[in-house]
């Protein structure tokens, strides 16, 4: 019975490719999409661990998640590490593989040149390389791990107190009541966060001894400690950690391990709005195709009323003419689907090679240079849609020409 | 086999009602090689769409081999269509797609109690009894008028039907095509022992049925045969 379908496909060659064009052309649209905003979603999720929050977290276990989420760390809050707990904890999980990181992180006010600035000033213990892969230097250099008085700014903050590279700026402390400038820091380097900056993300790094001078703590507390998994950037498995952590006597009661992907909040948001603006191409891309191919198979289904109508007196139910009508379009559907996904998988492979370059303002969103990522598993999800979507867009017509009485089918016009 | 009591058809053309048949009354006995003949437009379609339940009668009974067809469903009438009756169509209706074997094959492959060895005996039989048995693996288009009608008769016979319809099954057919083809209708008749019905307004046709309703404007106007 399905001889008909099979036979029809190719011999009204002209509709067959049409609908196969559609169809193949959404495929490479979505494979192509696809990867780019999974490439995006990534990056993000990248520069988030490198800049933010590490893989894995280690704090106080009175430490809420809003804290890591709104970055607003108080100083008047009891949330910290002692300083020998902290080292303990740092020099027993560092490994080759991972690394472990004390920070002290508060919100502060910057004022230079009679302008205020408000940001989160990060303290960093170390010269490490993560973090510099999320800042991007546009002037001046990194920190000076052991040294102090350092501080990185980003261009908007160094715009907004109309300073450079060399400049000082003042610090109000938090251990004033109230809050009051206490001290300087030298500019050493100005840069952008990647991907990060459209979102609002204001830190201002520095040295971890002078975080701690400025936020008040006195014997070496810190704010947590922040680990990054260097054999798999995007671990968040909490439960090694935790294992070890307890192997060494620290417990849920002392501190709290958390891991990247639960920060959520307005960090996560940027990886959020890909999500979403990937979902409303989808959509889009998808409606249109099923409306195309609607028209299109509608005037197949015009096309064959007569045969409809011969069927129909031969004794074929009103269902076997569906079934051999739509039967036909998914194999044309099939078709073009697979050859849409090997022509779509092979472009974004092809690019895939090539490092992409971009300029401001796009470079704030993407980074100033990617490669776009591909990803079978990810982007099969499609032959199944677009079967889904020859399936929806070819029940209208045959029902209606299946509906016919076979006396209007025969008709001749 | 047919009995047709007091059925109308109007059509609907805009706002005004077409009365294509205007109370009908006739019998056909089973084996019967019968024609309806008219001029055009006297309602000899409407008439055998309506004996082949390819349409629904305005009012009055249509009875085929004892039950009464217009009130079934349309699943029924399906199972109907495929099984008593068989058509013929004037511009044959074969599906270009697929060879002769192919098209006659068709109505069997949705009857499920025909095995496959059956279908192929069957099949094969109707094609030699057209005569088209060297054409078996040609398309419809690689095929003349008269073998293309030849290919929708086996078609017709190939479910073994009580029944088969032929509407002016050679008006697009040079007249000694025509002939040859009746005379083949015929001669399966007697083999089959199946019930025809054609249509023409042809006279040389119908003076080869064994009984003519002559039908005008929707009525039935006397017939020769007996
Ligand atoms: N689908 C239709 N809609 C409206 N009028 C129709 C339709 N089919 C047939 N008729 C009318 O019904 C009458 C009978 O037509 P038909 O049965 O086709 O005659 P014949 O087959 O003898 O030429 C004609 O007047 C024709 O115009
Ligand atoms: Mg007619």
């Amino acid at each position: 019975m399905f001889r008909i379908s099979f036979r029809n496909m190719f011999q009204n060659k002209g509709r067959s490719l049409m609908i196969g064009f559609f169809v193949m052309f959404a495929t490479i649209l979505y494979i192509v999409f696809s990867s780019f905003v999974s490439t995006m979603r990534s990056g993000m999720e990248d520069k988030i661990i490198q800049a933010v929050t590490g893989n894995l977290q280690i704090r106080p276990a009175s430490a809420t998640d809003v804290d890591m989420v709104t970055l607003k760390h108080q100083a008047d809050s009891k949330s910290f590490m002692e300083d020998a707990q902290s080292k303990q904890i740092v020099s027993e999980i560092g490994s080759e593989d991972e690394l472990a990181v004390r920070r002290v992180r508060f919100s502060t006010i910057l004022t230079a040149n009679g302008v205020k600035y408000p940001v989160t000033l990060v303290g960093l213990d170390q010269d490490f390389p993560e973090y510099k892969q999320a800042f991007k230097l546009t002037d001046g250099r990194y920190l000076d791990g052991s040294a102090e008085g350092e501080t990185l700014l980003t261009t908007t903050q160094a715009t907004k107190l109309g300073v450079k590279v060399g400049d000082s700026i003042e610090v109000y402390s938090m251990k004033l009541d109230p809050p009051a400038p206490d001290g300087k820091l030298k500019v050493v380097g100005i840069g952008d966060f990647e991907m990060l900056s459209m979102f609002g993300y204001s830190a201002a790094y520095t040295q971890l001894s002078s975080a701690q001078h400025f936020i008040g703590f006195e014997h070496g507390e810190v704010s947590e400690i922040i680990v990054y998994d260097r054999a798999n950037p995007k671990a968040g498995d909490t439960s090694q950690l935790q294992n070890k952590l307890h192997g060494l006597g620290i417990t849920a009661s002392d501190v709290k391990v958390s891991a990247w992907k639960d920060m959520g909040g307005f960090i996560m948001g940027g990886v959020t709005l890909y999500k979403a603006l990937f979902f409303a191409f989808i959509f889009i891309l998808l409606f249109i195709t099923c409306i195309l191919l609607m028209n299109l198979i509608l005037m197949i289904a015009m096309e064959r009323r007569q045969e409809i109508g011969t069927l129909r007196a031969i004794g074929f139910s009103r269902n076997n003419i569906i079934l051999i009508f739509i039967a036909e379009i998914l194999l044309i559907c099939l078709f073009s689907n697979l050859a849409g996904f090997v022509v779509g998988s092979g472009i974004v492979v092809a690019i895939s090679h090539i490092a992409i370059h971009t300029m401001p303002p796009l470079a704030y969103i993407m980074g100033t240079e990617f490669f776009i990522q591909y990803h079978a598993i990810q982007v099969l999800p499609i032959i199944g849609i677009m079967l889904g979507i020859g399936l929806l867009s070819s029940l209208i017509p045959s029902f209606r020409i299946s509906s016919l009485k076979p006396v209007e089918a025969l008709k001749e016009e | 086999m047919i009995v047709i009591k007091n059925v109308t058809k109007d059509y609907r053309l805009g706002e005004t009602d077409i009365r294509a048949l205007r109370g009908i009354n006739l019998q056909i006995d089973k084996g019967d090689f019968s024609t309806i003949a008219g001029a055009s437009g006297s309602g000899k379609s409407t008439l055998l769409n309506l004996i082949g339940c390819l349409d629904r009668p305005t009012s009055g009974e249509i009875w085929i081999g004892g039950t009464q067809v217009n009130i079934m469903t349309e699943r029924q009438l399906d199972q109907l269509r495929l099984r008593t009756i068989g058509f013929i169509f004037q511009s044959f209706n074969l599906i270009p797609v697929l060879n002769v074997y192919e098209n006659v094959e068709l109505p069997l492959l949705i009857m499920k109690e025909v095995s496959t060895a059956e279908r192929k005996k069957r099949v094969n039989h109707f094609i030699e009894a057209v005569g088209l048995q060297d054409f078996a693996q040609r398309k419809p288009s690689e095929l003349s008028g008269g073998q293309r009608q030849r290919v929708a008769v086996a078609r017709a016979l190939v479910t073994k039907p009580q029944l088969v319809l032929a509407d002016e099954p050679t008006a697009n057919l040079d007249s000694k095509t025509a002939i040859e083809i009746i005379d083949l209708m015929k001669h399966i008749r007697s083999s089959e022992n199946t019930t025809f019905v054609f249509s023409t307004h042809d006279p040389k046709i119908m003076e080869r049925a064994d009984k003519v309703l002559h039908i005008e404007d929707g009525v039935i106007i006397g017939g020769k045969g007996d």
